[in-house]
């Protein structure tokens, strides 16, 4: 009975507030005090889905945060790999401290104080400086998951792979990819969403000239415009969601 | 170079790239924003040390307010967040995927976006006063309590709990998953009830997990900027609102900035530290797996 009570409250939770997202984006003019919307209107999303801003913008926070989980799979595989077997992880733990920080320390500081610096080598505003800035921040993220990955691995697939010969891109791509492949899944899925999630960094670093999806939205929903801001909204948080299904659907099914 | 599994210095240059990757983005960043905060690399004007912009932090009229209400918000949702969220994985051991597939959905959400949803559910013309209005509980918008843009900040900490309960959830179930219902049967042979058995057993092995996840979300609504920025009132204003003021705007008041900034990462990082110590204390307790 309370366990019922609890799946109820819970569902209406995580749900209503997502299902009122969706109704606002559709409802067009909502007065007070009409709990339902009168009709159903499309204006908004025609508005957005047909505005080149909006895909241009999709374009630029989907491939940044691609990007970024790609640079981050290239770290962080040969990171996990050392802390979790072998001495290393134990010999050294400010070393896996020092990988989760950005978990920890948010807000502005980084940022701030890169900013100066992309300004003297006249890389502010531009594409890179966002990616190089989201690219410690999503790091933790595929981190966690690929050590989780290769602490249940152990060394022995590998070994055998070398005394047959096995080269190392070979041991690689033929023994860990396929057998760690939920954990790269998960590994990358996390920081697809983390870096695509992130709104100041490409607000602050871009400086106007690298716009994604949230910074396209804002100034709807600052202006009062509720049914187009909500439908960025919907298309930001898609976004996360597809790209999260994806990248690990990809994975797995890449190395089957 | 051969990959041999025993040879230690391969296998620390194989952690490099990744430390490099956050020592130069991030911890780079770090150290040029405390130079900053101390007169370093001015935008104008000569650079020279001094503890100009914390004294004008220091003796402004905002700071003290600004610096409650970012303690207030985020230590209110970490507890908030923390209790529910326990509560639910106690409850929920045993369900399988609905729960958890459940509890996933908001953490897809951005920050921003649960921001918004707060809004649009609470504001006093939104779902709920909507709703309060058909069921007669009110019979004019303006008596809808206040709750987002208002000063205390319980739209924030409404987002943030939104947001962090289903991560403390998922951070959780799989440590109470790891508590077999046999321990239960041996317990009770030792004449323990629910209650003693949840306070001596289920809590020690919880509450390491529980610690630290609840650090995170601490530390994470501590510095963040978005849910103040949608659901904060003007005055005053979450430490992180008005470090993004102070940034952009005029450029001598960015030394301020940089000092603000620095205060929102030295509070977590002492609280971190402070957890530490009790968790050495209570490591030689015997708390924890």
């Amino acid at each position: 009975m309370v366990s019922v009570l609890v799946r109820i409250v819970l569902l209406c939770g995580v749900l209503v507030p997502l299902g009122l997202l969706v109704a606002v984006s559709g409802a067009g003019i909502w007065r007070w005090p009409q709990l339902l919307a009168p009709q159903w209107s499309w204006d908004a999303w025609t508005y957005v889905l047909f505005s080149p801003d909006t895909w241009q913008a999709v374009w630029t926070g989907g491939s940044i945060a691609l990007v970024v989980t790609v640079l981050n799979l290239l770290v962080c595989w040969p990171a996990a790999d050392a802390l979790t077997r072998g001495k290393v992880g134990r010999d050294y733990p400010w070393m896996e401290a020092l990988l989760y920080v950005p978990i920890v320390v948010t807000g502005f500081l980084p940022l701030m104080g890169l900013h100066r610096l992309f300004i003297r080598f006249d890389l502010a505003d531009s594409y890179i400086a966002v990616v190089l800035v989201t690219w410690p921040v999503a790091l933790p993220y595929m981190l966690r998951p690929l050590m989780a990955g290769f602490a249940t691995f152990g060394v022995a697939w590998e070994e055998q792979g070398r005394m047959l010969g096995a080269k190392s891109w070979q041991s690689a791509s033929y023994i860990v990819l396929p057998q760690l492949a939920p954990s790269i899944a998960m590994g990358c899925g996390l920081s697809m969403v983390v870096a695509w999630s992130q709104h100041i960094i490409p607000f602050l670093l871009g400086g106007g000239q690298v716009r994604t999806v949230s910074m396209v939205m804002m100034p709807f929903l600052v202006g009062g415009e509720w049914g187009i801001g909500a439908s960025y909204a919907v298309l930001y948080t898609a976004g996360a969601c597809v790209l999260f299904w994806v990248s690990g659907a990809w994975v797995r099914k890449g190395w089957k | 170079m051969k990959l041999h599994a025993n040879n230690e210095t391969v296998r620390i240059l194989k952690v490099v790239p990744a430390l490099a990757v956050i020592v130069l983005f991030f911890g780079g960043g770090i150290v040029f924003a405390v130079v900053q905060s101390f007169g370093g690399f001015a935008v104008e004007g000569p650079s020279r040390w001094t503890w100009e912009a914390y004294e004008a932090v220091w003796e402004t009229a905002w700071f003290l307010p600004s610096l409650a209400v970012s303690l207030r918000t985020s230590v209110l949702a970490t507890l908030f967040s923390a209790f529910i969220a326990a509560g639910l994985a106690l409850m929920t051991v045993r369900a399988g995927r609905f729960w958890r597939g459940m509890m996933a959905i908001p953490l897809g959400v951005p920050h921003l976006v649960a921001a918004v949803l707060i809004v649009l559910l609470w504001q006093q013309s939104g779902g709920l006063a909507r709703l309060a209005y058909a069921l007669g509980w009110i019979d004019a918008w303006q008596a809808f309590p206040i709750v987002t843009n208002e000063s205390f900040g319980w739209g924030i900490i409404l987002a943030y709990v939104w947001k962090e309960v289903p991560f403390l959830y998922l951070f959780l179930l799989p440590v109470l998953q790891r508590i077999r219902a046999e321990w239960y049967d041996v317990a009770q042979l030792c004449a323990a009830t629910k209650w003693t058995y949840g306070r001596t057993v289920v809590l020690p092995l919880m509450m390491p997990s529980l610690a630290v996840g609840s650090f995170i979300v601490f530390a994470y609504t501590f510095g963040a900027f978005e849910v103040p920025y949608v659901l904060g009132v003007t005055y005053p204003a979450s430490l992180a609102v008005v470090a993004y003021d102070l940034y952009t705007g005029d450029w001598s008041l960015r030394p301020q900035a940089m000092v603000v900034a620095c205060i929102q990462a030295t509070v977590p990082l002492l609280v971190g530290l402070l957890l530490i110590r009790l968790f050495r204390r209570s490591r030689q307790q015997g708390i924890g797996w």
